[in-house]
């Protein structure tokens, strides 16, 4: 699958009726346009960072799927209008091969979705970026909460960084995210010392985002 | 998992002849802050225990903090504005020839710090 997500940030005296607007102009825009595969529009829970109001995601067959889709005149009058205008004070974007995957044995209905989205600071070594992928994709053997997970290299970006990478995981509930994730060693002991300044191996770049909200079926794993 | 005791490591390798320099600096310009933000300082060791005038001195602090929690509570405090960034990567950095921090527990306490 190919994938684009997109965070909604609305100026803050955008009305709910005025959001409830645009976040049907866009789901209409989707409903018109056979080449998304899967969609999900969802308003983001309390507590992400640089996450936005709502996280747009969506999947194709593959890219050439995705450009025939931004190539429909409808989207461009209807979608990127919305983007290039004032609707949102700022967006973040990311489109995306699917990377390197895995799932649980378990059946998610209603659920959480997760990302992260970041790019590397500069001058970080591939053999470091590499190590980093490596433990990040390994996250999941160790944290029994995350039910299934993608790592994927991003395609094009643009917002507040030119994105480079995509952690995307699905839990059972939020605890599985708030509780579980964060509490294990394998997070804080190893893989967090990438995101860390003080540690010698920092070559996250601190802005990033990270966001996540309910979901009504999964859109990574065996069920998406 | 509760409160198990988790360690933090700060080792680092001094230029030559800095080793004095780089204790002083870390004990005044990062040690107040790091207690701060709940990090308690349980050993600082030298070797050799000489200070180099040519040679390089290896400096090790030795934190605890209280579970996951702690962890976090000493990290993310740190990680706004940048002024932690500017004393590892620029400060810090202008002494030392590497330096490694590690996250540790006694064995015994893997079990329950796992178990989340």
């Amino acid at each position: 699958m190919f994938k684009l997500t997109r965070l909604l940030f609305f100026p803050t005296e955008c009305s709910a009726a005025e959001r409830q607007a645009v976040t049907q102009q866009l789901r209409d825009a989707v409903a018109q346009s056979p080449m998304v595969k899967r969609c999900m529009l969802e308003p983001t829970l309390p507590g992400v960072l640089n996450g936005g109001d709502f996280i747009w995601h969506m999947q194709f067959a593959d890219e050439a799927g995705y450009r025939a889709c931004l190539a429909q005149p409808h989207w461009r009058e209807k979608v990127e209008a919305l983007f290039e205008g004032k609707t949102f004070k700022k967006y973040e974007s990311v489109a995306y091969q699917g990377g390197l995957s895995g799932a649980r044995p378990v059946r998610l209905g209603y659920g959480v979705y997760r990302t992260l989205i970041m790019t590397m600071r500069p001058g970080s070594s591939a053999q470091a970026v590499a190590q980093f992928e490596k433990e990040l994709s390994g996250m999941p053997r160790y944290i029994s909460s995350i039910k299934n997970w993608q790592m994927s290299h991003a395609t094009e970006a643009s917002g507040s960084r030119p994105w480079s990478l995509v952690w995307e995981q699905e839990y059972e509930n939020l605890e599985g995210l708030t509780g579980p994730y964060m509490d294990h060693p394998f997070h804080w002991a190893l893989v967090d010392r990438w995101f860390n300044p003080e540690c010698s191996q920092w070559i996250v770049d601190k802005v990033l985002c990270h966001t996540y909200c309910k979901f009504k079926s999964p859109v990574l794993g065996p069920d998406a | 998992m509760s409160g198990e005791t988790v360690y933090i490591v700060d080792q680092m390798t001094s230029k030559p002849g800095m080793g004095h320099a780089l204790l002083d600096a870390y004990m005044q310009r990062y040690a107040p802050d790091a207690k701060q933000r709940g990090m308690t300082l349980e050993h600082t060791w030298v070797a050799p225990p000489v200070w180099l005038e040519d040679g390089s001195n290896t400096l090790f602090f030795v934190w605890s903090v209280k579970g996951a929690k702690g962890v976090w509570g000493s990290l993310i405090a740190g990680r706004r504005g940048n002024a932690l960034d500017k004393w590892w990567w620029e400060d810090a950095a202008a002494m030392i020839v590497s330096r490694e921090r590690f996250f540790l527990s006694n064995p015994s306490d893997i079990a329950s710090l796992t178990n989340v």
